[in-house]
């Protein structure tokens, strides 16, 4: 209790689930569930037949799922036995040796662009773009359906020159299917409180207006490169 | 490419009083029912027809091709105070219930009789034989009761003789009423400032005189005369609430004969179809009949003023073939423009359907369009298991409120609520229920029971046994669910077949407006309630589907798999209301919940169902009489009602707590996304199922833009192939965002896609939720 109302530390939460069954109300809950390749396998397949007859599929999404990567590369392979479509949603920011033995059981990759000034990135994700850039140039080298996600921030990451480098840096990608321009929103900002508690001060952040979008989004396609939403 | 008349008369609608009312039916329905007071009840009733019909004011309104509507006026007080004195003599508190029973028989909840006169009753329900009316015209049904009458063959029988006379005083009245508009619209035209309206007037004079008597030559010939008999039936009589049946195929050769001669576009084919669904629009009230607590519904005087009328579109044909054609593509295309709540159309979907008309369907559904699918694959075995024939069941539709209906070969409506989750309780406890025993009902049901409310609201006793007796397994538990289940309904049609005895006294030489355009009644001269039809049913509604299955799966689970209580324990637990018991309660609302594809509970709807269809198997094998029964899984809006008088149950649920919606999870209860929901729907038996909704709600983003169509197509054909039997929706804008912001626990279920993810409405934060609100009205 801590004035007057019930508190909960989670520095020295230890995950062990026996608040969970015996609260009433359903308020405490572990997110996410320990399950193994065989039972996910089991459980995506019970959708089976919507898959199949929307043409679609499943993701693998995060987090970064290729945290787990074996068990990746096996549900997936799994999948694909059965003619089900995978998608992989990554990060990229992990060593090609982790990377290169999921991909062959992967249909489409779905990439983020945060920003293409390494300063920037860093300030924004707390790390350099290097590795993900060079496993983007790897990933080129490879027939590999790809979508590119790029969330746009106002006065951030919306410059000409960002825009520029970062159509230079997809153009002439044959089996990049294009890229979604995400406006920016600031959602995830109660998901992370609920699960931390109270984050602090947070720097105000816009989204670009439309025109700004609409602007943006001519210029890639100017450059051949599909905008696939925004 | 909504007509500027139609457009006019719908803003006209939603700025309507909810006291108007078509005064006039009222004052000449008593002027005729004293005149002819000495007459015998079906001549009678045909000449309170004519009187009413020779007499109401005749409109044609600005613009309209298809004419026919009723004068509403507000009443003054007097007039109001007359109309509630009639009201309160027909079933006010000195009427006891055995004198309203043998008036109108079966279903008379007071809401719905309040303003009907017991001498010219209706409650509708059906399906005329629009075919044969639109191929034939009401001159050949004259003609044909002309012929029985002077054939000799009923002379011996007097009130068989009133019954045919009482026809075809009632078949000239409607020509007689249609001959007026006629002749009302000619003289429209002489007066008429331009030739524009002069030729409009004049065709709609030409059209009436000609379907006074005659047969459709065209859509526009069918689309009014069906409106003329409707009008009719329903704003006079109270015969509301109509299935029109396969319109795109009784209609298709008169449409294809137009298109050929050049004389329609299918422009004006969609426009005369909007204007027809419109007119079923126009002359409804504003406001809901199922809110009988609504001030608007208190004080309403129409006898029919809120029924949804059915059409049926698609389907199987009898040869096996598909039955889409380019009229279904129209049928639907005029719902998706008018978006009105009346009427309801029914797409019945097939293996192999066009799937540019299911796209077409679906879209209308996304647009809430009120269009809902029914599945051919599970209904038409489930027909067929139940009594009808081959030849019959291709023909099948619904009327409201999702009752099946085999089109002209039955009457009227006639249900049975039972709900599933009594014989449960009866099985827990020695087959008593756990509330006050003074208060329980033993085999004998009341009237009230029997004529109006089915087995809703209890408390009923079941079979005894000796609640002491231990359940040694679960396989036992479901044989003594099994047991009460058919204990009840096996009850309840010994009661009720005494009640069709009575009945069939009674009704000697009746009359209802319905009779005149059925198949079988004017042939026997015998009303159908009787007997003049071919086939004669109860719906058997079983209710509280997913609350039975939760709570069989919760003591499966609790007391024989993980043993966490003794069978006895919980007895004891929910005869206190688990008052004392949080902990227990807590793990049983934890316990897996039908409606997100688990096993250990889904399986449980095929044994609940099965309970249930295989008792209505036993009923029909045993009963004497006219009826037979058919399950449908449906609780309408009582979910409520049919949980007040329930003790709690396993599933956590406290005592008097509503039961499960209609084919829904528990409120609340499904967690696990769309398909998962589906996927345990589909484990209900639903080829013995012969209707019921499943209530799906979407938000809007989420089938957004010709993706979101093609997902949601696929999605709901990949439903239907699994198995499922039904489904409508609702694709909800800000305005229930809001209410789910104030009511969160109502809609824990609601999925929304907010940028490149979905989430869960009601776990998103507040400024988040405020955010999507303001998207969602760009």
């Amino acid at each position: 209790m801590y004035q007057g109302h019930r508190k909960f530390d989670f520095h020295s939460c230890t995950a062990c689930g026996l608040c969970v069954p015996v609260c009433m109300q359903g308020a405490l809950a572990i997110t996410g569930t320990d399950i193994g390749d065989s039972d996910l396998f089991d459980l995506l397949m019970r959708d089976a037949d919507y898959y199949r007859n929307s043409g679609g599929g499943v993701t693998f999404s995060g987090g970064e799922p290729l945290l787990q990567a074996e068990f990746v590369r096996v549900a997936a392979g799994r999948l694909h036995s059965e003619g089900i479509a995978v998608a992989l949603d990554t990060a990229f920011n992990l060593e090609w040796t982790v990377i290169a033995p999921v991909l062959p059981e992967i249909d489409l990759v779905l990439l983020d662009i945060k920003s293409m000034d390494r300063e920037t990135h860093y300030d924004c994700t707390g790390v350099y773009p290097d590795l993900i850039w060079e496993n983007i140039g790897r990933l080129r080298t490879m027939d590999k359906q790809v979508l590119v996600r790029m969330p746009l921030i106002a006065g951030i990451n919306d410059s000409d020159r960002e825009i520029a480098d970062a159509i230079a840096f997809l153009s002439g990608w044959d089996s990049l299917l294009g890229v979604e321009l995400l406006a920016y929103h600031d959602m995830g900002l109660e998901k992370a409180t609920s699960y931390h508690g109270a984050i602090g001060e947070q720097e105000a952040f816009l989204a670009p207006d439309k025109n700004a979008m609409e602007t943006i989004a001519q210029r890639f396609r100017a450059n051949a490169i599909a905008v696939i939403g925004y | 490419m909504i007509p500027k008349h139609v457009q006019k008369s719908i803003e006209k609608w939603f700025d309507k009083s909810d006291e108007a009312t078509f005064y006039e039916r009222i004052v000449l329905q008593e002027e005729a029912v004293e005149k002819y007071a000495d007459e015998p009840y079906a001549v009678r009733f045909a000449h309170i027809l004519e009187h009413i019909l020779a007499n109401m004011t005749v409109i044609v309104d600005e613009g309209e091709r298809i004419v026919g509507s009723v004068l509403e006026i507000i009443p003054t007080a007097e007039q109001r105070e007359y109309a509630e004195s009639l009201s309160l003599k027909w079933w006010g508190p000195l009427v006891s219930e055995e004198e309203r029973q043998q008036q109108v028989n079966f279903y008379f909840s007071p809401g719905w009789v309040k303003r009907r006169n017991p001498v010219f009753f209706s409650l509708g329900h059906l399906a005329y034989d629009w075919e044969t009316i639109v191929t034939k015209g009401l001159g050949w049904y004259a003609n044909r009761v002309a012929d029985l009458l002077a054939s000799g063959e009923f002379d011996d029988d007097p009130e068989k003789m009133q019954f045919l006379q009482g026809a075809q005083i009632a078949y000239d009245a409607h020509s007689a009423f249609i001959a007026r508009y006629a002749r009302y619209a000619a003289e429209a035209a002489r007066m008429a400032g331009n030739l524009q309206e002069r030729n409009r007037l004049e065709t709609i004079s030409e059209v009436c005189s000609h379907i006074a008597t005659g047969s459709a030559r065209g859509l526009r010939d069918a689309l009014q005369l069906m409106w003329m008999v409707v009008l009719v039936s329903q704003k006079t009589a109270g015969c509301g609430v109509f299935n029109f049946s396969r319109m795109d195929q009784y209609l298709l050769p008169l449409f294809a004969k137009d298109i050929e001669a050049g004389t329609l576009t299918e422009q004006d084919a969609l426009e005369l179809i909007v204007e027809f669904y419109n007119k079923n629009n126009e002359i409804m009230f504003p406001t809901d009949h199922m809110s009988q607590e609504n001030d608007s519904v208190i004080k309403n005087l129409e006898v029919s003023y809120d029924d949804p009328n059915y059409l049926v579109v698609a389907g199987k044909l009898a040869n096996g073939t598909s039955g889409v054609n380019r009229l279904s593509f129209l049928l639907v295309q005029a719902a998706k423009l008018l978006r009105l709540k009346n009427p309801f159309i029914v797409v019945r979907w097939h293996d192999g359907i066009d799937s540019a008309f299911w796209q077409e369907t679906v879209d209308a559904m996304r647009m809430n369009a009120t269009v809902v699918i029914y599945n051919d694959e599970t209904m038409i075995p489930a027909l067929k298991e139940f009594g009808i024939e081959e030849q019959d069941v291709y023909s099948y539709g619904f009327y409201g409120c999702n009752d099946p209906n085999i089109p002209a070969l039955e009457g009227g409506l006639r249900q049975l609520w039972m709900n599933l989750v009594w014989p449960y309780e009866l099985a827990l406890n020695g087959g008593r229920p756990f509330g006050d025993p003074s208060r329980s009902v033993d085999l004998n049901f009341s009237l009230r029971d029997r004529i109006q409310i089915g087995l809703m609201s209890g408390p009923y006793a079941g079979k005894k046994f000796d609640a002491e007796e231990p359940c040694l397994s679960m396989e036992a538990f479901i044989a003594r669910y099994r047991q009460q289940m058919s204990f009840l309904l096996d009850q309840y049609r010994r009661v009720m077949e005494q009640d069709y005895e009575k009945e069939s006294q009674w009704n000697k030489g009746r009359i209802r407006i319905e009779d005149l355009f059925l198949k079988g009644t004017i042939e026997s001269a015998t009303t159908w309630l009787i007997g003049g039809t071919k086939y004669h049913k109860v719906t058997l509604q079983g209710s509280g589907l997913a609350t039975a299955v939760d709570s069989l799966a919760a003591i499966d689970i609790a007391v024989f798999k993980e043993k966490r209580y003794t069978f006895d324990e919980l007895r004891q637990a929910i005869k206190a209301n688990f008052v004392g018991y949080d902990e227990m309660r807590t793990y049983l609302l934890k316990l897996p919940k039908f409606g997100n594809d688990l096993d250990s509970v889904d399986e449980y709807a095929k044994i609940v169902v099965d309970a249930f269809c295989d008792a209505v198997v036993d009923m029909n094998r045993k009963r004497e009489g006219l009826y037979t029964y058919m399950p449908a899984i449906s609780t309408d809006r009582d979910f409520t009602t049919m949980g007040e008088a329930l003790a709690a149950s396993a599933d956590g649920r406290l005592a008097g707590a509503p039961i499960s919606e209609n084919q829904s999870p528990y409120i609340g209860s499904d967690k696990s996304g769309m398909t998962a929901l589906l996927n345990s729907v589909t484990r209900v038996p639903f080829n013995r199922i012969t209707g019921g909704p499943l209530n799906l709600r979407l938000h809007p983003l989420t089938v957004e833009g010709p993706e979101g169509l093609a997902k949601l197509a696929s999605l709901l054909e990949v439903y239907l192939r699994k198995g499922g039997m039904q489904a409508q929706m609702n694709v909800v804008g800000k305005a229930e965002l809001i209410e789910a912001q104030k009511n969160p626990e109502k809609y824990k279920n609601l999925c929304v896609r907010v940028v490149g993810y979905a989430a869960y409405f009601v776990q998103m934060g507040k400024k988040a939720q405020d955010e999507l609100i303001q998207r969602t009205e760009l």
